[in-house]
């Protein structure tokens, strides 16, 4: 009898040491958040609009980011469509206060500081809004692990995000699914802010490049509006030594 | 004319090639405006060819905008304008700029009362936006950055006028003009233009930062007005009236900013102009103009709600000190100006609604409804119409017969 209690014991040690190393939503997210992607980085970003009828429009980008710990900072420049080559999109994250942005508009030989709500709005008339491709507070969200799963024939965490109360966000919820490897979402589902599923966003192409872990290739459908996006990244380099005073207006305003 | 341009696009188009790949960019537009009135008469059949060169090194670049457009209303051959040739040399915290250029003041959306550099075309008031209604001139540029500190500098050595029309059957010369043109007793000279010479060059310093989510700037101008004033000399004695335009010199100081408040965009700017001219009906002043300094003021909102509409509203001032009776406009003038658009498919259908109450007093006013359709990447389609009203003798009223339909097709390459 004493031996079966024993037994029952170390299965209940160990059963128990194996619940306190599952990690929690949050702890998964902050690997997400905190996983290596270098001091800075610059890429194209090529973007094809598909409506549900086949038509294709394409928009490109040049992008430029660095990291500056809680103040990420970021300069887009247009390349196509040519009706607005040339126009500069310039960000300062903040962390806790709202962001600094800024559009330079060739057309009018002006630069414009834009609300910071406009993270929300559609990126370029694509999928894609301002906030999907920017990164994100951690604290502004509670997380909850739902579950293990293979996607993609990798091995996932599945974890969903909800806004804290009181935090602007686009979104009701997002549920990810986050390879267990290497710490990076491969598909997301984003709820509207009534709830009902709104569009995924489906990872593929994911390259060692400069010795960090690097998506090609990303696919946003929106299912509600049956329209989706291709986003696919070229010329990707890292830590190539951007300057600090890079992102000013001194090279905004370069068409 | 022809042979200088092609020089200039042959030499441009060499050092271009040896500093950097060239980029070639512009649009073709095909422009229709008809009036609803008198027989639905053309007043615009132009085609309009843009192209820009670029060349970009690292610390260097070459650029060019160039306009040929025709319209047989107005001209019998095309009509070309270098809007843009100059160089860019970045050395250190320096920026410099050389040529022929374009350079814009001011936060504020169109109207800008910090914009003192380039003069305008004012025969396309209406149907241009205000960069393209921009003359370029011949300067020398000078930006120096500090941390997040903008310094800029500027002199231009020769005065150019902007244009207004001239000809009494041009849709959009003023009234006052035609006025002067139809009157058999006055007689309209040409007007005086500053001699080429270092104390009738221009300058203009402007000092700008951004603080805590709050850009803005101070400026300092010394120059000429691009319009001339209208000086008026009477001859008595063969009862005719001689003006005499002449360009003068004022100094003016300004500032603006931007910032957002709570989702809202407000920008603004405020300029003071040492001296300002006005007409007078005062029968005992000897030249029909006096002399008073003013304050000119805009301040813009502006609102974008998360299904793409956009609302912007600006209202637009100029105070006249030491106000006196007779001066033919108000001690304090107001204007309103308010625009709406919607965006609808993915950014390929936009509405909107433009519209601008000149004047209080006067109620005149302009309302441009409109509608852009994005064919595919690069190429637009765009309908409205331009509507006055307002008294006969008003600033916009005075447009009322030449409410049209607009038509423009565009391509981007």
């Amino acid at each position: 009898m004493k031996k079966i209690k024993f037994v029952v014991l170390c299965i209940l040690v160990v059963f128990s040491i194996l619940i306190a190393k599952e990690e929690t939503g949050r702890e998964i997210m902050e690997k997400v958040e905190n996983r290596n992607t270098g001091d800075d980085q610059v890429a194209e970003m090529t973007m094809t609009l598909i409506k549900s009828s086949g038509r294709k429009r394409v928009r490109k980008v040049e992008v430029w980011q660095k990291d500056y710990g809680e103040n990420d900072k970021s300069l887009m420049r247009f390349l196509e469509p040519a009706d607005v080559r040339g126009t500069g999109f310039l960000i300062w994250e903040h962390k806790g206060k709202d962001d600094d942005q800024w559009l330079y508009l060739p057309a009018f030989k002006k630069v414009r500081r834009i609300s910071s709500k406009e993270k929300e709005k559609s990126f370029m008339g694509t999928d894609f809004s301002y906030e999907d491709l920017g990164s994100h507070n951690l604290d502004d969200y509670n997380y909850t692990l739902l579950k293990s799963e293979t996607f993609d024939d990798q091995d996932c965490y599945v974890v969903e995000s909800v806004p804290k109360p009181g935090k602007k966000k686009s979104y009701k919820k997002t549920i990810s699914w986050i390879r267990k490897d290497i710490f990076l979402a491969i598909k997301i589902d984003f709820y509207d802010k009534k709830g009902k599923f709104l569009k995924r966003l489906h990872a593929t192409n994911i390259e060692k490049i400069d010795g960090i872990w690097t998506v090609k290739v990303m696919e946003m459908e929106n299912v509600q509006r049956k329209h989706r996006t291709i986003l696919e990244l070229e010329n990707v380099r890292y830590n190539i030594g951007l300057k600090k005073h890079f992102f000013t207006e001194r090279n905004l305003i370069k068409e | 004319m022809c042979n200088l341009f092609m020089r200039i696009i042959t030499i441009l188009t060499i050092i271009t090639s040896q500093v950097g790949a060239v980029e070639l960019g512009g649009f073709l537009s095909e422009n229709l405006s008809m009036k609803f009135q008198d027989e639905q008469e053309f007043i615009k059949k132009e085609t309009w060819l843009r192209l820009k060169l670029r060349s970009r090194m690292e610390s260097s670049g070459l650029f060019t905008d160039i306009d040929l457009s025709y319209d047989p209303l107005y001209h019998s051959i095309p009509e070309l304008k270098i809007r843009e040739a100059y160089a860019d040399l970045s050395l250190g915290q320096f920026d410099l700029r050389f040529g022929r250029q374009i350079v814009i003041w001011g936060k504020a959306d169109e109207f800008n009362p910090t914009d003192f550099i380039n003069p305008e075309d004012y025969r396309e008031f209406i149907s241009l936006n205000k960069t393209d209604r921009k003359i370029g001139l011949f300067y020398p540029k000078i930006d120096y950055y500090f941390g997040n500190y903008k310094v800029e500098g500027i002199f231009i050595p020769f005065f150019t006028p902007s244009e207004i029309p001239m000809d009494s059957s041009h849709p959009w010369i003023p009234y006052q003009i035609k006025d002067i043109i139809a009157d058999p007793k006055i007689i309209l000279t040409e007007p005086e233009e500053p001699k080429h010479k270092l104390k009738n060059s221009e300058y203009a310093l402007k000092f700008g930062t951004t603080m805590e989510g709050f850009d803005f700037s101070f400026c300092y101008f010394e120059g000429f007005f691009d319009l001339p004033v209208m000086f008026r000399e009477a001859i008595i004695l063969l009862d005719t009236i001689v003006i005499s335009p002449k360009y003068k010199r004022f100094r003016a100081g300004g500032f603006d900013f931007t910032t957002i408040l709570k989702d809202l965009g407000l920008r603004g700017e405020l300029a003071y102009v040492d001296k300002g001219y006005y007409i007078t009906t005062d029968l005992l002043d000897t030249d029909g103009i006096v002399e008073k300094a003013n304050l000119s003021f805009v301040l813009v909102a502006d609102y974008k709600f998360l299904e793409d509409l956009y609302l912007n509203f600006q209202w637009i001032g100029r105070y006249i000190f030491d106000y006196e009776d007779g001066i033919d406009e108000d001690e304090l003038e107001n204007r309103f100006v308010f625009s709406c658009h919607k965006y609808f498919f993915y950014e390929e259908l936009k509405l909107g609604l433009s519209g601008m109450v000149y004047n209080l007093r006067d109620q005149d006013y302009m309302l441009q409804p409109y509608l852009e359709y994005s064919v595919t990447d690069g190429v637009f389609f765009e309908t409205g119409c331009y509507l006055f009203g307002g008294k006969e003798k008003s600033i916009l009223g005075q447009f009322s017969k030449n409410n049209c339909l607009f038509l423009k097709t565009s391509y981007y390459f």
